[in-house]
């Protein structure tokens, strides 16, 4: 395990008091664990084919895969601000994106469900709108708070972007 | 500069509800793939709809159209009679086939009494309706089992191992009917199950691990020996799941294609 670098503690500190505790857990996690060797594009294609020869064959016991050791790279004091820089920006860009793109299949599938006659088709009736909601949570999503929270990223990427090199530097206040 | 940090952070979440607990996030990924699921079946031809937990469908016009997804614990099934406010789901069929259910963060119950959360789920539609008749969890295995990993993390062998535990608990075989409250014939899940040789169950976990998609959707990728036993189990792994990354589409396709192919 690696040793979590003090300087990261204002950045942790200020993902909790916004709420987003379970960014700085990830975050802590992440480094802790540090950097691993993934299998190579080839392997998971073998992987993938394996499944399916495993599906097809009928009486032939499947494929197995030999087993690798997996490589663990810790990152240093430096790596570990950057990482933890872009890691918060990706990840809730990441989020919204998936969320925005999310609501627009969400909006697609109830547009389209009328066209399989599931109703009379009518070409004036309203387009979907839908708005996602949570089981035990306040608030709801929209498009339009999607547009809203991804014209905001650029000013959080910037903000990150200064106080990673600000902490490098050890100028960080 | 962490102040400006904090305060395009609060700008942000503050208008991102799903981002202000944990699992949130994890939350956003599953229906990214779901919504991805239901929109490549009717581009394969298939009906294929939005439906409250009440069993009503969401209509454009209509004046709820709240798509409700579970927060971070899983659950069961409530009843229709609690009304629209419990989780949706996304309903399908192929044209004069049967209805079937896609479910998100459902909890079944295994053979040992346990409850395990299928992150993505596809069951029979009578299933579903069954349930909402007084709430509840299903017995057995649905037919499409999708575990869902929204961490930078790289999969482990113990990913797969928690996995291929639970599907072990899910599953029913004819071997089991002795020891099941439920009568004969043995379904692959229960309540509601319809008849025929598609639902009935199979008698080795090798046939009902073919007859069955099962995969590990992963953001990110896999530790090396993590591959070593998804042949012998019929596990995919589908790595690199971003925003229309080229492993989401190899997913859907890979899911879909399976739905097209199999289901009745």
């Amino acid at each position: 395990m690696a040793t979590i670098d003090p300087r990261l503690t204002p950045l942790i500190e200020t993902l909790i008091a916004s709420g987003a505790d379970w960014l700085a857990v990830e975050i802590l996690s992440e480094i802790r664990m540090g950097r691993v060797d993934e299998p190579s594009d080839a392997e998971l294609r073998e992987a993938r084919e394996a499944v399916e020869m495993f599906r097809k064959e009928k009486t032939v016991p499947p494929p197995t895969l030999v087993t690798r050791h997996t490589n663990v790279r810790h990152l240093g004091g430096d790596e570990q601000i950057e990482f933890a820089a872009n890691y918060a920006v990706e990840r809730i860009t990441q989020n919204i994106e998936m969320a925005g793109a999310s609501l627009q299949q969400l909006n697609e599938v109830a547009n389209r469900s009328i066209a399989h006659g599931d109703v009379p088709s009518d070409s004036a009736r309203p387009k979907a709108d839908i708005e996602l909601r949570w089981l035990d949570t306040e608030g709801a999503l929209n498009g339009p708070q999607t547009e809203e929270a991804r014209a905001k990223l650029p000013a959080l990427r910037k903000a990150l972007s200064e106080w990673s090199i600000s902490a490098r530097k050890g100028t960080q206040n | 500069m962490i102040a400006a940090v904090q305060t395009a952070l609060d700008s942000i979440l503050g208008n991102s509800p799903a981002l202000n607990y944990a699992g949130g996030a994890g939350r956003i990924f599953e229906l990214y793939i779901m919504t991805g699921i239901a929109v490549e079946m009717q581009n394969r031809g298939f009906q294929v709809w939005l439906q409250r937990s009440n069993g009503t469908r969401i209509l454009p016009g209509s004046p709820n159209q709240i798509f409700i997804q579970r927060g971070g614990a899983p659950t069961g099934i409530p009843p229709a009679s609690a009304g629209p406010g419990n989780a949706s789901v996304i309903g399908m069929r192929r044209q004069n086939g049967a209805i079937w259910e896609l479910w998100n963060g459902v909890q079944f119950t295994g053979r040992s009494g346990a409850r395990h959360e299928i992150d993505i789920g596809l069951v029979p539609g009578s299933v579903g309706d069954e349930l909402r008749i007084a709430g509840g969890c299903p017995f057995g295995r649905p037919r499409v089992a999708i575990e869902c990993k929204d961490a930078a993390t790289s999969g482990s062998v113990d990913e797969m191992r928690a996995f291929i535990a639970r599907l072990y608990d899910l599953t029913v075989l004819t071997v089991h009917q002795p020891y099941l409250p439920t009568p004969l014939p043995t379904m692959a899940i229960s309540p509601g199950s319809p008849n025929g040789p598609f639902y009935t169950a199979r008698g080795t976990y090798w046939a009902e691990n073919r007859h069955s998609f099962n995969g590990i959707a992963r953001q990110s990728g896999f530790t090396a020996g993590a591959l070593a036993m998804t042949a012998y189990y019929g596990v995919e792994w589908h790595p690199s799941i971003s925003l229309n990354s080229g492993g989401y589409t190899t997913l859907i396709r890979a899911v879909c294609q399976w739905i097209e192919n199999q289901i009745p």
